[in-house]
């Protein structure tokens, strides 16, 4: 594969969390995802792109969880959308390697599946594999099911079993699972409190035994003390059912609890992406120092200092030239805002888009507008 | 809420009349709040007490359900009509201008609107619910100077273009002009605290202010407020129901559940030797960067609907610690654990 070589390389070493197995689940290379801007008139073209993602590699180990972090407008959700072609990529291939090759469920036999090229009935056969958990357990049931038919659903729909009993069956092991009891299967969502509905909807996601589960959110609505039992939830399903996660949040502190890896985005780039603890903390990329020391924390001998960061984030439609972090960077050179940073493996496993992150690093280069800061 | 009532001819709390505290900007006694709905009364709030000196942010803290909103639309009078307050409930306010029992007060009286925006003002999550978006920025901060300070128009002019500088929005005498859709969306966060500010206010409420923003952006808004509050000698009370946040930003915190607040203390020996086990477990289950190897240990079980309040402490169903026939029967006593540390809670009785 021609793509292997512009691959991340797991870490050498595990951080934390379920030990990943350093074969790639899935594999992006070089995804774009552009949405046209209508121009004014009926017929009028030409009003631009939203360059929401814009050439992003990487991969995802098998039983790893990569973490996704950035502001909003970053591009982060629709990474994980255009993985799961609920939106289809303007540009490049997601590599889809199926555990074994199954008779009839789209990956063909035995190598891996480029997800983008799948079309009509083979996508939807495919799309037991890969399930989305959504962040709002509120929205996302619908309020005239049963908890039974919500989670049943899917199977129904790729016909996957074709017995009542059957499919009753391998519902109520799931809902076991995710900590719903019998009972809770014949009443509908109003019943229930936010935890218990984000349980359904992971249920749901389970139903057809996916390997790989995109996280959008899925905790954010959650009360703090509902939202730690959804965590050990998502950890413990992991362990058992050997799932590949992409985890998408904005709260940093979660997603380092979860994420074996974390890659940080910023305007559709990915500018960072490195073992947990090295991206927390040793950060490279002058945007994750930034995003870094603003996590405001209980620890009390954490000093909270945040780096200030000139203006907010830029327009995807209007990304700024060269490295798109140069009009916010507090260290940023002449060449920043012309050529763009190449994609590059720093250190084993950590990936960083600077041109100057080593500089940055050794203390040669001092921030352009840091009152307090002498510079050298 | 209604004014007219006698206040002698209702029961008090063992103790009799509670007297106001001269050194405080604010004092919550016992507050109590229903709301009438289609299956009777709802409490919301059932017996509230805290208070705050000048220039101190409390934090506010509690997850859904716990009353912080309530609490302090109690104290701006902006509830529903549908709201019940109970008499015997205090909300003494003291200020250079004002001595009065915010509860006693008719929501429209004369006393209360200049209170409300003028002396105690409110930011909220949404900087939009914040402004009209029919009339430029520029406009409403001159409205609001003008009912609540004796200056002309050009004067309130130059003070809202100063409120803007001050809050950090570039080129202010522009964004004076402009209406609030112009603006992105962490300048409307600050247009809004210059708003609320520009009536110089005694004591600022902000309901969740920078739950919808970005971290960095939230860094920026929390070191803001703070910079506003020592040079304004202004009091903040800050809802939130996140405990790093609260770490940052407030001098003492008071954790709400189901509408009574179970613990309040000043803000490190809070964190560091929290006493009541909501507090305990809350504190527990966040996950923490300086903590990453440990499983993280949730509260048990799902917080009550407020129509199905548990009898005695409201926690009890869901605390590890509970002393059957105890807590379940009788509301816990507050006991004082520390300087201005105080928990309800049988464990400590």
């Amino acid at each position: 594969m021609s793509t292997a070589s512009s691959m991340p390389e797991p870490a050498s070493e595990a951080p934390h969390g379920p030990p990943a197995d350093r074969r790639p689940l899935i594999e992006v290379d070089g995804l774009k995802v552009h949405f046209p801007i209508p121009g004014k008139g009926l017929f009028a073209r030409g009003g631009g792109v939203v360059r929401a993602v814009d050439g992003v590699s990487f991969a995802i180990n098998r039983g790893e969880t990569l973490g996704l972090v950035g502001e909003s407008g970053s591009g982060k959700t629709t990474v994980g959308r255009a993985i799961l072609r609920i939106l289809d990529p303007t540009e490049g291939r997601v590599l889809f390697h199926p555990e074994t090759p199954r008779a009839g469920n789209g990956a063909g036999a035995g190598g891996p599946v480029d997800v983008t090229t799948l079309k009509g009935e083979r996508l939807r056969r495919f799309r037991r594999h890969m399930q989305l958990i959504f962040q709002d357990p509120y929205a996302s049931l619908n309020p005239r099911m049963t908890v039974r038919d919500i989670i049943a659903e899917p199977l129904e729909v790729q016909g996957l079993l074709k017995s009542k009993a059957a499919i009753d069956a391998r519902v109520r092991e799931i809902a076991g699972r995710c900590k719903l009891n019998v009972e809770h299967l014949r009443r509908f969502p109003h019943a229930f409190s936010g935890g218990q509905r984000q349980r359904i909807c992971i249920a749901r996601a389970l139903v057809t035994q996916p390997e790989f589960i995109v996280c959008d959110e899925s905790v954010s609505a959650l009360d703090v003390s509902i939202q730690a039992e959804i965590l050990n939830l998502l950890m413990d399903l992991q362990a058992e059912f050997q799932l590949t996660y992409l985890f998408i949040a904005h709260d940093l502190s979660v997603v380092a609890h979860l994420s074996t890896r974390v890659a940080v985005i910023y305007v559709g780039e990915f500018v960072e992406l490195a073992p947990t603890r090295r991206l927390f903390f040793q950060p490279m990329h002058p945007y994750t120092k930034a995003l870094m020391s603003a996590v405001p924390t209980v620890d009390a001998d954490a000093a909270f200092d945040p780096i200030a960061l000139q203006g907010e984030i830029p327009n995807p439609a209007d990304a700024p030239s060269g490295c798109r972090f140069h009009t916010r960077c507090p260290y940023a050179q002449p060449a920043c805002t012309i050529d763009r940073p190449a994609w590059r493996e720093i250190a084993a496993g950590h990936f960083v888009a600077c041109h100057y992150a080593e500089d940055i690093a050794a203390g040669h280069l001092a921030p352009n507008h840091a009152p307090g800061v002498a510079a050298e | 809420m209604d004014a007219t009532t006698p206040p002698a001819s209702v029961e008090r709390p063992p103790g009799g009349e509670p007297e106001p505290a001269p050194d405080q900007l604010l004092q919550v006694i016992d507050l109590k709040v229903s709301f009438r709905s289609d299956e009777g009364l709802v409490r919301a709030v059932d017996g509230v007490t805290f208070d705050l000196a000048q220039g101190l942010t409390l934090g506010l803290v509690g997850e859904s359900g716990s009353g912080k909103s309530v609490t302090t639309k109690a104290v701006m009078q902006l509830l529903p009509n549908n709201a019940v307050v109970d008499p015997a409930s205090r909300l003494y306010f003291r200020t250079e201008r004002t001595a009065a029992d915010i509860a006693t007060l008719a929501p429209r009286s004369r006393e209360m609107r200049r209170i409300r925006g003028g002396e105690i003002a409110m930011i909220f999550q949404e900087p939009m619910a914040s402004f009209s978006p029919v009339y430029t920025i520029g406009n409403q901060m001159m409205e609001a100077i003008r009912l609540h300070r004796h200056v002309g128009k050009a004067e309130a002019r130059e003070i809202a273009v100063d409120m803007l500088d001050r809050v950090g929005i570039a080129n202010p005498a522009l964004r004076v002009r402009q209406y609030p859709h112009e603006l992105s969306g962490g300048m409307r966060q600050r247009a809004m605290i210059a708003l609320a500010l520009s009536t110089r206010p005694a004591l600022l409420i902000a309901d969740e202010p920078t739950t919808a923003l970005d971290v960095t952006t939230q860094a920026q808004v929390l070191e803001l407020l703070d910079e506003l509050r020592r040079d304004f000698a202004m009091a903040m009370i800050f809802i939130t129901h996140d405990m790093g946040v609260i770490a940052q930003v407030a001098q003492a915190v008071a954790v709400m559940y189901l509408g009574r607040v179970v613990e309040r203390g000043p803000t490190r020996a809070l964190i560091d030797t929290p006493h009541h086990p909501y507090t305990e477990g809350l504190l527990r289950a966040i996950p923490r960067l300086d903590r990453l190897d440990e499983r993280l240990s949730p509260v048990g079980g799902d917080i009550p609907s407020p129509m199905e309040r548990p009898t005695g402490c409201p926690f009890h169903p869901r605390c590890a610690r509970m002393i059957a026939g105890t807590c379940d029967t009788a509301p816990p006593p507050s006991v004082k654990v520390g300087p201005d540390h105080h928990v309800d809670c049988f464990l400590y009785a």
